[in-house]
């Protein structure tokens, strides 16, 4: 099976070229091709892990490929890697985007543009899998930026409402910014290792660093120019600002971004590219700080927030801020997990809202409320997800993020003790925001009632994919039983580090923290948004300058504007100025004045007379006769 | 001793090519130019047979470059003359002075 | 005595030379030239070459100084004999020819031909008729200088090498009489 595994992003290509120069008229037709396409890529996945898990754990890496280019001394490879961590995206990729487009069919089938809406999503999907499975830093930029391309494609799907055009404008130029470094850590790779190849970069910095040929610092500036590029994907702050607003695209495309196809990438890329990032610490920390900084940042937004997929927006910013601060404190396997964990109940999660806002058409929960009544299977689903979000055991989000936790207890960069309790704070409020967002949206009574009346329960096709991520969200946290530790044994770097719990209890003593912390979190929400014995709005009237800077997001998307306009115009204005008069005025016109001027002034030799010319040969014998014989 | 010096044939070619170069720079008149170089070319004439009579005497080189140069001169003066009455017949003039087309 | 008579050629030749270039009525500059070309074939005899002598006059005398005298009837019926004949740069033109002539009188002063004896240095008879070109011959000198007869086998024996060029230089003069009718020919628009 793993032979095939090339077929896994060639196949959703193909169904993408199909769909796009075939089929695109015909929704049914397109959406079938798409899915079924999506089906057997999932199956070849599944049998590639079965496949693997049978291997002895060291063999459990596997290359082939083919030259692409040759560029002495340069040789770019196409390729496929398949080893645990490519196989554990490959199953996420495969299994969400399945689930998406299953979905997608009841969400989007109305929409006549719905066979290029198909066609987007397997160009997407077969990006990311072209990424996951790359095998060289010059095949994971070409999948990097397909991506890119397709989350503009999508989110900008509506391009005719301006909202949807500008944010998919946003994030196509916000992930370019960090592309560019990304662009420049790949192409510094290729200039120092002379190769491409994953494992080769891997073994000459794993040599290198053992007897002294790369200073650790050297390796890190390369890893931080490459998180660049993941801090654009996955968007961490401070280039997070168009993630919230990619909500603009059909909501099953956000779940696909937030779980699946997008700011996977980068994770998944910091992941990949471990070893560069292990070789020195400070590139540790700044990974770790950063991750750690918006993971707090984000859940405080969320607090804010009025927007249904605005608040889940910023849950995932949040939770990939626990991602990568996992990665930075050298947790790559609870990454890794949290990432799995979280692409289940964040892609239940959205798919739900997207349930919601199918049946009240609106996307503001003010004018939601006692929804559990007309959408029992949503409103179920949904509560799974919430709990699981907010880490509350047995739930898929406990185990994730109690592993983050534990990894940052145990790390010994700079003031772990800083991002530790950061981290637990930040759970607290990931509890209390995701169920505000559920009291507010599912119980009370219905504030909107005009919507409220219309409002149903969403057809198969969309409750089924919500029930399977449901049960994911449960269950995919026991992967990592304690005491089994499979996921840890399967997907580890270097020795697999498990985690100290040898059964489920003792895990439960150990982190007493968190549960407590996200306990407290959700009656604190049920305190204001279920019984109602606190009041919200006295609370924001009493913290108002605090209320309103959580409602503007901190005005980063403001201070960039401002900055842009202040000064990136103003530096343009102080360049036009200058290529208006210097460059223009002085070095273009006087170019041509002196050219002019050089010829009217060499054209006074060319005086038309022929004996003149006749007098300068003669003249010039002449002079020649007697400059060689003085 | 009644013989000539080479020299003194060199001397009176020299003379007579700076007389047609003086010529072809000053005159205004376009046959005029073509009389200097005339000139100019007979005073080469000179120097061939002066240097093939005192130079190099079993070569015949010197007085057959005479009869080429000699052929040339005549083909010239005839297009030469022909070029003049086409510019007279355009200008009204065999000034060389007033055909100055090609002034910058 | 034969000496003498060269220096009063050679006076002649640079004379009128010079007077052909500096009167202001062309038919007396066309005379001046005639009087030169006489001049430089006299010279030819000096050099012992008197078939080019006969040429010289025959081509020159004969030839060319008629056209150009033919080119002056033709354009001169609009000419002002009293415009000025020198154009504007009469003085750099002067001053060019000078330091010309002076730096060629310098080379050749400083030249080896100054003092170097000649092996074939004849002395000359006088020079007023075939038989006194012969007596040099008789004297030493060499054949080549007797007759017609060398410079024809020089110019058309293969042998020679001349013989293509000579050929050549024919078809020349047929283009550029067929040139010069051509361009002179009157517009047909």
């Amino acid at each position: 099976m793993i032979q095939y595994s090339w077929l896994i992003p060639a196949m959703p290509a193909l169904a993408y070229a199909l769909i796009a120069i075939f089929t695109r008229k015909s929704k049914t037709v397109s959406a079938i091709i798409s899915i079924l396409t999506m089906g057997a890529c999932f199956a070849i996945s599944v049998g590639i892990f079965f496949e693997l898990i049978k291997l002895d754990p060291a063999n459990r890496v596997i290359t082939f490929g083919a030259t692409w280019l040759q560029i002495a001394p340069w040789q770019a490879n196409v390729g496929v890697l398949i080893d645990p961590l490519s196989v554990n995206m490959l199953l996420v990729v495969t299994l969400i985007s399945l689930l998406v487009q299953i979905y997608s069919w009841g969400y989007m089938h109305e929409d006549e543009r719905c066979g290029t809406y198909y066609a987007y999503l397997s160009l997407f999907t077969a990006s990311m899998l072209l990424l996951v499975v790359s095998n060289n830093y010059l095949q994971i930029f070409v999948g990097w930026e397909l991506v890119g391309l397709c989350s503009y494609l999508l989110i900008g799907f509506w391009y005719f409402k301006p909202e949807a055009a500008n944010a998919a404008k946003k994030a196509f130029v916000v992930n370019r910014i960090g592309d560019m470094g990304f662009l420049m850590g790949v192409v510094t790779i290729g200039m120092v290792f002379q190769t491409f190849d994953f494992a080769q970069v891997k073994d000459m910095v794993t040599q290198g660093m053992a007897n002294g040929t790369y200073q650790g610092a050297y390796i890190a500036g390369i890893a931080l120019l490459l998180f660049c590029g993941a801090m654009g994907k996955s968007a961490q702050f401070p280039l997070h600002v168009w993630l919230p607003d990619a909500m603009e695209g059909p909501t099953p495309v956000s779940a696909l971004i937030h779980a699946a196809t997008m700011v996977a990438a980068g994770v998944y890329m910091v992941a990949r590219t471990y070893v560069l990032f292990s070789a020195d610490p400070l590139a540790m920390t700044v990974v770790a700080y950063i991750g750690g900084f918006t993971a707090i940042f984000a859940a405080t937004i969320a607090l804010a927030q009025d927007d249904i997929k605005r608040i889940l927006a910023y849950s995932t910013l949040s939770q990939l801020g626990y991602m990568v601060l996992s990665l930075g404190v050298g947790g790559y396997t609870s990454g890794m997990f949290h990432l799995t964990t979280h692409a289940c109940f964040k892609a239940l999660l959205f798919l739900g809202s997207g349930s919601v806002i199918h049946a009240v058409h609106n996307q503001d929960i003010w004018k939601m409320g006692g929804l559990s009544k007309k959408m029992s299977i949503t409103t179920l689903t949904f509560a799974i997800g919430t709990l699981a979000i907010a880490g509350i055991p047995p739930l898929a989000g406990f185990f994730s993020k109690d592993a983050i936790l534990d990894a940052v207890k145990d790390s010994n960069i700079w003031h772990h003790e800083i991002l530790y309790y950061a981290a637990v704070f930040t759970a607290f409020l990931t509890a209390f925001y995701m169920f505000r967002l559920f009291f507010v949206v599912f119980t009370g009574e219905a504030r909107d009632h005009h919507a409220y009346d219309h409002a149903h329960e969403s057809p198969i096709s969309m409750t089924l994919p919500l029930m399977i991520l449901a049960v994911l969200s449960v269950v995919v946290g026991w992967l990592n039983w304690p005491g089994v530790d499979a996921y840890s044994k399967f997907v580890s770097y270097g020795e697999a580090h498990l985690e100290g719990a040898s059964n489920i209890w003792q895990l439960l003593a150990q982190s007493w923290l968190s549960i407590v912390m996200a306990v407290a979190g959700i009656l604190l929400s049920a305190m204001f948004y279920y019984w109602k014995v606190l009041s919200a709005e006295k609370m924001a009237e009493t913290f108002k300058p605090v209320y309103l800077l959580l409602k503007n997001k901190y005005y980063v998307d403001e201070f960039y504007t401002w900055l842009v306009d202040k000064g990136l115009f103003g530096l343009s204005s102080i360049l036009k100025w200058f290529d208006d008069e210097v460059v223009d005025d002085g070095m273009v016109d006087g170019t041509g004045w002196v050219a002019r001027k050089m010829g009217g002034l060499f054209s006074l030799t060319q005086t038309g007379y022929v004996q003149n010319y006749a007098l300068v040969v003669f003249g010039a014998v002449a002079v020649i006769f007697l400059l060689v014989s003085f | 001793m009644n013989s000539i010096p080479l020299v003194h044939f060199l001397y009176l070619a020299a003379m007579l090519f700076g007389v047609g170069v003086f010529g072809v720079l000053a005159r205004k008149n376009a046959i005029s130019v073509l009389m200097g170089i005339e000139l100019m070319l007979n005073a080469v004439n000179i120097n061939f047979l002066a240097f093939a009579r005192y130079w190099n005497w079993n070569s015949l080189t010197g007085p057959v470059f005479v009869v080429f140069v000699i052929t040339i001169a005549a083909a010239e003066a005839a297009v030469a003359l022909a070029i003049i009455i086409s510019i007279y017949r355009h200008l009204r003039t065999a000034n060389v002075d007033d055909a100055h087309y090609l002034r910058g | 005595m034969s000496n003498l008579i060269f220096y009063a050629i050679a006076g002649i030749v640079v004379a009128s030379g010079l007077l052909s270039l500096t009167v202001r009525n062309l038919f007396h500059c066309a005379l001046f030239l005639a009087m030169t070309m006489f001049g430089v074939s006299g010279v030819f005899l000096y050099l012992n070459s008197d078939f080019l002598a006969s040429v010289q006059v025959l081509i020159y005398v004969g030839a060319v100084t008629v056209i150009i005298i033919f080119g002056i009837s033709l354009t001169r019926n609009l000419m002002d004999d009293r415009a000025k004949a020198m154009n504007r740069q009469l003085l750099f033109a002067v001053l060019a020819a000078a330091v010309l002539t002076v730096i060629l009188f310098a080379a050749i002063h400083q030249s080896s031909f100054v003092t170097q004896e000649h092996p074939m240095a004849v002395t000359l008879g006088t020079v007023t008729s075939d038989t006194q070109s012969m007596t040099a011959v008789e004297a030493g000198a060499s054949p080549v200088f007797q007759s017609v007869g060398y410079l024809a086998d020089a110019l058309l024996l293969p042998q020679n090498g001349f013989a293509f060029a000579f050929e050549f230089v024919s078809i020349l003069l047929l283009s550029a009489l067929v040139g010069a009718i051509v361009i002179a020919r009157k517009d047909p628009s």
